[in-house]
């Protein structure tokens, strides 16, 4: 009796976790995102070489991120942190259009990974402030999402100026209470 | 461009052009290239250049990542040393400029341009840049007279050296001074003729000037009246208001102290009245009405 109530309790009022495996393209914002939504500024980073990770606390879910180092050489590396992930977020510089196609690869070798067939993809289309950056259709067009057979969601964002961050892990707390 | 290729050709440059410290905090053994730039820095001053965005500098790892034939070529054409020697050449460098100011200014804007140009094996002329071409600066509106000079004198709008010399007088026949001594009479008398022309455009254009000054003034002087004028209105508009007031607060005064509901209406359209108008807008109107009945309410 005791132990269903305290169960019930759990399942009420105890924070949800969520496992986020942040990676995308070296400079493409993620471990300025990651401080900006722990920290809520901006902190003048170093090239990631290796990982960061915390969690974030929002909407009574605790995120826990983890952010990859995104140099060539270093992403044969995403793989290891691919267990038990939930949510996938893969960043993208929009100003960066030589490497769109890059992009485009390295999240469709991901995707076809077994042990991330459950996991929900939000892309952050980041750098939104700068000259000639892709808009959120162009990108998704680019990163050819229409053809992922799972949820998916891009959002438009500027890790700088913190706009689009919350909209983002608020679509990743819908789709986890669903 | 094969790995093993690309870092050896990294290797040997990086023993050149001072590219052994970073080019920022002249820390030592920088492991990371501003391709834009062709300059080498640290890994904590990278991070700086990535805040910057890509359009003002790309950064890229030696060891972490793949490069192309033409990266390579760059930060060939590039260089701690030369890209410092560039700057310092030119007066309107500041060496205290923080590094957001640096890349953000036009001399960085130049030198983008020269290691594009010269990564793909072609001689940079910095006059000859669009980057230097379209940042020459453009004469200001409260210049007439110069802008005025600046519009019909140019002969080759590119080339700024040729700015003072007018149409007629080409800049090939003043560069013929330089050939052989045959046709230097002819040439000569050709530039007489191109400096004459010169000195009557010189004339013509002053005298346009002084025409420009007077228009000038003449629109200065209606401009004044313009503004006495406005003045004049508004000090009327002023007065005539508060003898509206006035007489608006005189109405409802009386119409408040005598109370009785015929008396509400005459306060009402005469308030309207001293506006001009014969009718208030609706919400006006109700607006009004309600604040006269709480009164005569409060009365009762």
């Amino acid at each position: 009796m005791g132990l269903s109530i305290s169960s019930l309790f759990n399942r009420l009022f105890a924070k949800k976790q969520m496992r986020i495996l942040m990676v995308g393209l070296d400079a493409a914002g993620k471990t300025t995102i990651l401080y900006k939504l722990k920290l809520g500024e901006i902190v003048t980073t170093i090239p990631t070489i290796g990982f960061n990770v915390e969690t974030v606390e929002y909407k009574n879910i605790s995120f826990t991120v983890w952010d990859v180092g995104g140099q060539d050489k270093i992403r044969p590396l995403w793989r290891h942190y691919y267990q038990n992930t939930q949510g996938l977020i893969f960043v993208v510089d929009s100003s960066d259009r030589e490497r769109i196609q890059e992009s485009h690869d390295e999240l469709h070798k991901m995707l076809n990974e077994d042990e991330l067939r459950d996991a929900i993809v939000l892309v952050f289309a980041n750098k939104q402030d700068l000259p000639n950056a892709l808009s959120v259709t162009e990108l998704t067009e680019k990163l050819g999402l229409n053809t992922l057979r799972r949820k998916w969601y891009v959002q438009a964002a500027c890790a700088t100026q913190g706009t689009g961050l919350y909209e983002g892990l608020d679509w990743l707390s819908s789709e986890l209470s669903k | 461009m094969a790995d093993a290729t690309s870092r050896r050709a990294l290797k040997e440059i990086r023993s050149t052009c001072g590219n052994n410290i970073c080019f920022e905090c002249g820390k030592l053994n920088p492991q990371w290239v501003s391709v834009t730039y062709g300059i080498w820095v640290c890994v904590e001053c990278s991070g700086k250049h990535r805040l910057l965005g890509l359009h003002l500098s790309q950064i890229k790892s030696i060891t972490m990542d793949k490069w192309t034939e033409k990266e390579v070529q760059k930060v060939r054409a590039g260089g701690n040393s030369n890209f410092k020697e560039f700057l310092e050449a030119h007066d309107d460098y500041v060496a205290e400029w923080t590094i957001e100011e640096k890349y953000n200014s036009m001399l960085a804007a130049l030198y983008r341009d020269k290691v594009t140009i010269e990564a793909t094996g072609e001689i940079w002329i910095e006059e000859e840049s669009p980057i230097f071409i379209n940042s020459k600066p453009t004469t200001k509106s409260s210049d007439t007279i110069s802008s005025q000079l600046s519009e019909i004198s140019l002969t080759d709008a590119n080339d700024p050296t040729e700015q003072r010399i007018p149409r007629d007088a080409k800049p090939a026949e003043v560069k013929v001074v330089e050939v052989e001594a045959e046709e230097e009479l002819d040439t000569f008398s050709r530039l007489g003729q191109g400096l004459s022309l010169a000195s009557g455009f010189m004339k013509s254009t002053a005298e346009m000037a002084k025409a420009e000054l007077s228009e000038f003034k003449e629109q200065n002087e209606s401009l004044d009246k313009t503004k006495q004028n406005i003045s004049n209105t508004l000090s009327s508009w002023s007065c005539w208001a508060s003898n509206t007031l006035n007489k608006v607060s005189d109405t409802l005064v009386d119409g408040l102290s005598n109370g009785d509901e015929k008396k509400e209406e005459v306060p009402q359209s005469s308030f309207w009245s001293g506006f001009g108008q014969k009718r208030p807008p609706p919400m006006c109107m109700s607006v009004q009405c309600y604040s006269v009945e709480t009164i005569s309410d409060n009365e009762e």
